[in-house]
């Protein structure tokens, strides 16, 4: 445990605070794309019509001419699909026109900045603070409505997830993977008040935007790991003192000690079925992976080892955990297996692979590789091929995207902690920064809603 | 006898030699004596030199014709003188006749009884008896010669009758040689007939011969004609076939060129955010206008790896290389174009 303390101590240590970009206020982290596909594709998502519903109930009588639209949905998804590195969205100053209805798209003004799809959409005030939203996606090519939806009622506040959402379902269309839009990431800030350091445990949505403080500390908070049903968080705190594991569920309800045993608790993980935490415990010596049953609160100890045996996370089929041990003399992943507790050695790459991640799928092991610095590795397990997905500073705490396409990692930039995301194939990746603070700890979240 | 003759005519020369010397040597033979009896006839008979000479100068045997006639006179004389000496000479006569052979030993007796007689007479009457046996001994000889002549006419009559026949013979020897030469010549003839009808023929056969073979030839070079005809018609056809293959062949790759650069557009304008297998692979069936405007497009035969975006983005690559590649030739122009796609 002190092993990580110290490393995290070294890398807050000479923070200098700087930002550039003026945050909305609502903003919990600013998200700068640094690097996009080179072929991303040109999409048009045009600004949604906003209208007053005829004879809505809405109050005080506003026209709608002075009324603007409280989301700039178009904005969101836009501002999501280019965080992805795949699409390339028109700005608004290179549209044509600004169609509402499919009736007014003329395609071959479309077709002539080439563009393959548009978005187009209408938001409607339906009063009382709900909104309809209705959305068209047109193919320009083949003249015709690939997706087109329609919400009703939806609160003002939940009009960013709408378009979330909108943007989840773009991406599938085009790429046939679900989208990771809709979904929220934990992260832990570190600020300095008066000499003092405060650290909070965030939950923002995975723009950065609408971000809530979970727990404040002026202790280290870590290790933060989502419930498969995206209710709840395990971390460790460091608030009595010492590490202890907590689970408190994200509306507030309950927060529980889970462990506090002596010496170490830390690095907890949920299991895919969401009744068991993986937790690195040294209540008997060294620091060994146990599994704690949650409601029953009981142990079960998978490593008995001299080494420190850390950092566990669970496969997605639960059957086996990956984990870092340094019994080699350094630290090198392990898979430990459920049934017999066999334990076989899974990274051979480098002399440094630790804190590994398994993608949703199973088939991608992302770890912090130690050569020469630390960067985010990737290995596929089908195949074995190992790359090295980063080139930032004192990479850590990688977290597969829910549906496996980027992780999410934190980074030291200019001494400061920022987080990160890479795709999986390297080839895009964007910043996440936080005002006045540094951000460390990342941990994305499961899909919101089911499919 | 011929065929002999002809096979030996060296033999037969010295068989008609032999013949002839013969002859000669009897005539020879029967000469000599004569030669005295000449003597005693031109003794006694001057009247006929001319036959004496004639004699020696003919052939032996014209010799005896002329002999026969003289002979005949004498007999006459004879006769006549015998009708004088009527008995003796008819009982000599008939005895001559009835005991011809005790003629000699008769005449030997007589020969004896002359030469006794005449021994005595020589003593005696050397003149008288001289004559006597003189006479007698002509008469003797005279019917010696008489005999002889008959003999020699018997003889003649047989040379004769030899000559005659060897006359005959060797007229028939000549008729037939004749015959043989005749039938040589007949034969030779025929020969030569034959062998000119054989040259008549061998030429007609040579000709016929040429004749066939000209046909044949003609025929030939007909059939060769016919067949050069039908291999150039051949090949004619080859080639307007190869022409035409060719053209095919031409318009093919031309196809495939048009293909190709229609498919190479496709690919140009592929794009997709998805992530596709290298492996995906559609059939896409392309509904064109002749300006190259897409009409439809069909993903048609994918693969496993063929995803619904692998799907959409071909088709909208489809889309977005409107104006299609138009074709090289016009005639190549197709409405609807399926190829292969694999981005």
């Amino acid at each position: 445990m002190f092993q990580v303390i110290s490393q995290i101590k070294a890398k807050v240590v000479f923070v200098l605070m700087f930002v550039l970009i003026s945050p909305p206020l609502w903003a919990g982290l600013t998200i700068e794309i640094s690097e996009g596909y080179d072929n991303a594709i040109p999409i048009a998502v045009v600004p949604f019509g906003f209208e007053q519903q005829a004879g809505g109930n809405s109050q005080g009588g506003n026209t709608p001419a002075n009324k603007a639209a409280p989301v700039d949905l178009a904005q969101v998804i836009s501002a999501n699909l280019r965080r992805s590195g795949q699409f390339k969205p028109l700005l608004n100053s290179s549209l044509p026109s600004q169609p509402s209805n499919v009736d007014d798209i003329i395609f071959r003004q479309w077709r002539s900045l080439d563009v393959d799809n548009m978005l187009i959409g209408k938001l409607v005030d339906q009063g009382g603070g709900f909104y309809q939203v209705d959305m068209r996606f047109m193919d320009v090519l083949r003249k015709k409505q690939v997706l087109g939806k329609r919400w009703n009622k939806v609160p003002k506040e939940n009009l960013r997830q709408i378009a979330h959402q909108i943007s989840d379902l773009i991406y599938e269309e085009l790429t046939g993977v679900r989208g990771a839009f809709n979904t929220q990431i934990a992260y832990v800030t570190l600020r300095k008040k008066n000499k003092k350091r405060h650290y909070t445990l965030e939950v923002a949505d995975s723009d950065g935007f609408n971000a809530q403080a979970i727990l404040k500390s002026t202790q280290p908070i870590m290790s933060p790991s989502w419930s498969p049903d995206g209710q709840k968080l395990a971390y460790v705190s460091f608030e009595n003192g010492r590490s202890e594991v907590f689970v408190q569920s994200l509306d507030g309800a309950y927060r529980h000690k889970m462990a506090s045993f002596k010496g170490i608790n830390s690095a907890p993980s949920w299991s895919p079925d969401g009744k068991k935490l993986a937790l690195t415990l040294s209540k008997n010596g060294s620091a060994d992976i146990y599994t704690m049953d949650i409601k029953s609160r009981k142990l079960k100890r998978l490593t008995k080892k001299w080494s420190i045996e850390t950092e566990a996370i669970w496969a997605p089929n639960g059957r086996s955990l990956f984990f870092n041990s340094d019994r080699r003399g350094q630290p090198q992943i392990f898979q430990v297996f459920l049934d017999t507790l066999e334990i076989r050695r899974v990274t051979f790459e480098g002399r440094y692979n630790a804190n590994p991640e398994i993608s949703p799928n199973g088939r991608y092991l992302a770890m912090v590789h130690g050569q020469g610095g630390f960067n985010i590795g990737l290995l596929d397990l089908h195949t074995d091929e190992f790359n090295v997905l980063t080139d930032t500073f004192l990479d850590e705490s990688p977290s597969f995207a829910p549906n496996g396409e980027m992780i999410l990692y934190a980074m030291n930039r200019k001494g400061k902690g920022q987080l990160a995301v890479v795709a999986i194939d390297g080839n895009t990746s964007q910043i996440l920064k936080v005002k006045n603070g540094e951000v460390r700890e990342p941990a994305w979240g499961p899909f919101l809603t089911n499919k | 006898m011929i065929g002999f003759m002809v096979r030996h005519p060296v033999a037969t020369f010295f068989s008609i030699l032999l013949h002839v010397v013969l002859v000669a040597l009897l005539t020879i033979e029967w000469t000599e004596p004569s030669a005295s009896i000449k003597i005693s006839a031109t003794n006694s008979e001057d009247s006929q030199p001319n036959a004496v000479s004639e004699v020696r100068q003919i052939e032996p045997l014209k010799t005896f014709a002329v002999d026969a006639s003289l002979v005949q006179e004498k007999l006459e004389k004879i006769r006549a003188q015998e009708a004088a000496k009527k008995q003796e000479s008819q009982q000599l006569e008939a005895k001559t006749q009835q005991e011809r052979a005790r003629l000699k030993e008769l005449q030997k007796h007589q020969k004896i009884e002359q030469e006794k007689a005449e021994k005595a007479r020589k003593q005696a009457i050397q003149q008288r008896a001289k004559t006597e046996a003189e006479r007698r001994k002509t008469e003797l000889e005279r019917q010696k010669t008489e005999e002889a002549k008959r003999l020699a006419k018997l003889e003649r009559s047989k040379a004769e009758a030899e000559k005659v026949k060897a006359k005959e013979a060797r007229k028939a020897a000549e008729l037939a040689e004749k015959e043989r030469l005749k039938s040589i010549e007949k034969s030779k003839q025929a020969e030569k007939i034959r062998l000119l009808e054989e040259k008549k023929k061998r030429a007609l056969e040579k000709e016929n011969a040429a004749k066939a073979k000209e046909n044949e030839a003609l025929k030939k070079a007909q059939e060769k004609a016919k067949a050069t005809a039908a291999l150039q018609r051949q090949l004619d056809e080859e080639a307007s076939a190869q022409r035409k293959a060719q053209k095919r062949k031409q318009l093919v790759s031309l196809r495939e060129s048009y293909i190709s650069a229609i498919s190479a557009k496709v690919r140009d304008n592929w794009r997709t955010p998805a992530r596709i297998s290298p492996k995906a692979e559609c059939d896409l069936q392309i509904i064109q206008t002749p300006k190259g405007n897409v009409t439809s497009v069909k993903i048609l035969n994918c693969n496993e790896f063929a995803t619904k975006q692998f799907k959409v983005a071909a088709e909208k690559a489809v889309y977005r290389s409107e104006p299609l590649p138009k074709p090289p030739v016009k005639e190549l122009f197709e409405r609807k174009i399926t190829f292969e796609f694999k981005p």
